[in-house]
């Protein structure tokens, strides 16, 4: 009994004035109409979004993101916690039809970056630790190892930005929302297997190289097919893609680090990776979500084709 | 409903006591120390945790955002981190239900939820919810949690035609249970007299009519049970409202302010566990209580007593420690309510008695089942669950 994907829908832009509601109800009804069920079809909502981001708690609005009556969860901490809770649930019989709502409004993250909250009070912050410092030094550390270069990491970041935006201007932050409904045995990507590891905010081995944690995760999985990582900073995308044995089309959908709104981002990719392999037929593929300042939170899911997408 | 062999099974539990103030502890150490408690308490190892759970609710009071890459490094199982689960205050019965979930997928054996709340980090606890509320609309009017609490009990009060002194008999009847409770952190009794003389929050609410600003922690292991003192989840019920009243523009609906919401969980809960008569299968019921008019619309939507009866049963006696049907045995929210870890609490309070390890507070056990439940948000989030042993 596998999880699997039926509809899903995504909006993506720099900006986004006025609010995210009708943003997230068009992808709602958007992914809905892709999947052909109503909402009253749909026995359990999980929300991925961020109090932080959007100024006040999300679960007190569930109502909007279609969970009204409805079984709810709020998985902030990562689209691949949330996509694999959405599974288990739907594989332990206790949910038939799971809507997968995220969305955020990063932008104004590069403004001010208020993720600097998520460090500790009493060691960390004081010793100026930030979201932008600790990437700044593992991107240093992975440079010294001679993994990636900082040419590397702007040309991803370039090619990343005109497969997103249509244009190489890189900048991390955006405002998006993305649905995804996910059934038994759904007719489009079937979740085949996860795997998931995680690390400290300061890895207690030392090692800050998300190829290691990659490796982790993907070691029992055979020829991806179509590979898209996602993840907020492009060196860690880098060090990631780099670690995926025998990785062909890769980050077709430009991965997360010049598209990121919150850690909804990989919904996104995955709306993307779903509409694709409609079109291409493609059989197999590999999500990789690398959720955390270092992206140390690491959660893959490989599918397979469905019914509807099988050769 | 699951055959018992293929249930879910709550394998350990631990909670600290319970007090405003926990100077002497950070947030990862109350982790820390609940998490070993619970594995310890499940006779498991610390490498049979494959699986690790967050459960928390705003994050405002911690002062620390996404608390998770903070919290949970050393813990058992942070190897394999689920998530972090948030739906405000039952945000542990949520992250209680997920666990149950990934053990009977098979994708974990053994998941260990912990949750941790230290309220007095800053200011003012209102304050911190008022992230609950829509800065643009919400805003223009004075709406918080207990100006929406006494929103609930006026209306109580006007369909039911009684008066403020009802909001009392809960009170007192937790005050009363939490004396015997070492984890509680109001362990006094208090008449009525001084529930009712207590200065107003927001008419009728009193302040002992509110749960205290409490920190603490609990953790809880899930897994297939593994001795006779597992203790089954038979059944998950979990119904999200509508935050705003009339949200949903049908004409007389009132589920809001009369608690049926409450009712659609139990149902769910109900169903699940096989259950048809509440009041005469379940040995005692462990609810939500942050202010005294959730345990009556808890109590009346549990199915546990008509509506508008719940004050009048407790005046008489009912729902008392020592009664047929004991509600909140331990003295419940009323007597602290660390909100992220408040629903692992209810779990613990739960587990300890159907064990009948609940020493002072100990209740009788005839049926071998209990009802807990969590209350996320403005009322609007219900979490119900069927525990069995």
């Amino acid at each position: 009994m596998r999880a699997g994907i039926s509809g899903a829908a995504y909006t993506l832009d720099r900006q986004i004035a006025g609010g995210m509601d009708a943003v997230v109800q068009d992808v709602i009804q958007r992914a809905l109409a892709d999947a052909a069920i109503q909402l009253a079809d749909v026995d359990m909502v999980i929300t991925v979004a961020s109090d932080a981001l959007d100024g006040m708690m999300v679960p007190v609005r569930s109502d909007m993101a279609g969970g009204f009556g409805k079984s709810y969860l709020n998985i902030p901490s990562s689209a691949g916690h949330a996509l694999m809770a959405a599974a288990s649930s739907i594989e332990a019989g206790d949910a038939e039809t799971v809507l997968l709502v995220g969305w955020g409004a990063a932008s104004k993250l590069a403004e001010f970056d208020s993720r600097t909250n998520q460090f500790d009070p009493f060691y960390l912050r004081p010793l100026g630790a930030s979201v932008a410092t600790l990437q700044a030094m593992q991107e240093q550390s992975l440079i010294d190892q001679g993994l990636i270069s900082r040419e590397d990491v702007g040309l991803l970041a370039s090619r990343m930005s005109e497969i997103t935006w249509g244009k190489s201007e890189p900048a991390t932050f955006c405002d998006g929302a993305a649905a995804i409904v996910l059934q038994q045995n759904a007719a489009g990507l079937i979740f085949d297997h996860i795997g998931f590891a995680s690390r400290a905010q300061i890895p207690l081995d030392g090692n800050l190289d998300p190829a290691i944690w990659v490796e982790e995760v993907t070691k029992k999985l055979e020829d991806p097919g179509f590979i898209e990582i996602c993840g907020q900073s492009p060196s860690f995308e880098l060090r990631a893609l780099a670690a995926i044995p025998g990785a062909k089309r890769t980050n077709a959908h430009g991965g997360s680090s010049q598209g990121w709104f919150g850690p909804a981002s990989p919904l996104r990719n995955l709306a993307a990776l779903h509409a694709a392999a409609g079109e291409s037929g493609r059989q197999s593929g590999l999500l990789i979500d690398l959720a955390g300042p270092l992206g140390q939170h690491v959660t893959a899911i490989q599918f397979r084709a469905g019914g509807s997408h099988a050769a | 409903m699951r055959h018992k062999d293929d249930m879910a099974a709550i394998l350990g539990v631990a909670q600290v006591p319970m007090r405003t103030r926990i100077p002497e502890m950070t947030y990862p150490d109350l982790l820390a120390t609940v998490a070993a408690r619970a594995v310890e308490d499940a006779g498991l190892a610390r490498d049979e945790i494959d699986g690790l759970i967050l459960a928390q609710a705003p994050t405002a009071t911690l002062g620390v955002d996404e608390p998770q890459y903070w919290g949970i490094a050393g813990l058992p199982g942070a190897h394999a981190f689920l998530g972090r689960v948030h739906v405000a205050a039952a945000s542990g019965l949520s992250a209680v239900r997920l666990a149950a979930s990934y053990v009977a997928s098979g994708r974990a054996k053994h998941v260990l939820v912990v949750a941790a709340d230290l309220a007095d980090e800053g200011d003012s606890l209102r304050g911190a919810l008022a992230q609950m509320h829509d800065p643009f609309t919400s805003g223009q009017a004075p709406i918080n949690a207990i100006t929406a609490a006494a929103l609930q009990s006026t209306h109580y009060m006007a369909t039911h035609g009684v008066s403020e002194r009802i909001f009392a008999a809960p009170i007192v009847k937790n005050r009363l249970n939490g004396v015997g409770n070492p984890y509680a952190q109001l362990r006094k009794p208090v008449t009525a007299e001084e529930v009712l003389d207590s200065p107003v929050l927001s008419w009728p609410i009193k302040r002992l009519e509110s749960s205290p600003r409490t920190s603490g922690a609990a953790a809880v292991v899930i897994g297939k049970a593994n001795s006779k003192r597992s203790v089954r989840i038979e059944g998950f019920g979990n119904f999200a409202g509508a935050k705003s009243i009339g949200a949903q523009m049908v004409p007389g609906w009132t589920s809001y302010l009369d608690g049926s919401d409450v009712t659609q969980a139990a149902q769910r809960a109900y169903s699940a566990a096989g259950i048809s008569n509440p009041q005469q299968e379940l040995d005692f019921a462990e609810v939500y209580t942050s202010f005294s008019i959730f345990e009556l619309l808890s109590i009346e939507g549990l199915g546990l007593c008509a509506k508008g009866e719940a004050a009048r049963r407790i005046d008489a006696g009912e729902f008392h420690r020592g009664s047929r049907l004991p509600v909140n045995a331990t003295g419940g929210a009323t007597c602290g309510n660390p909100i992220s870890a408040g629903a692992l609490v209810r779990i613990a309070d739960a587990t300890a008695q159907l064990r009948g390890e609940a020493g002072d507070c100990q209740v009788e056990i005839r049926h071998g089942r209990a009802v807990v439940t969590a209350i996320g948000g403005l009322f609007q989030t219900h979490e119900v669950g069927v525990l069995a042993i």
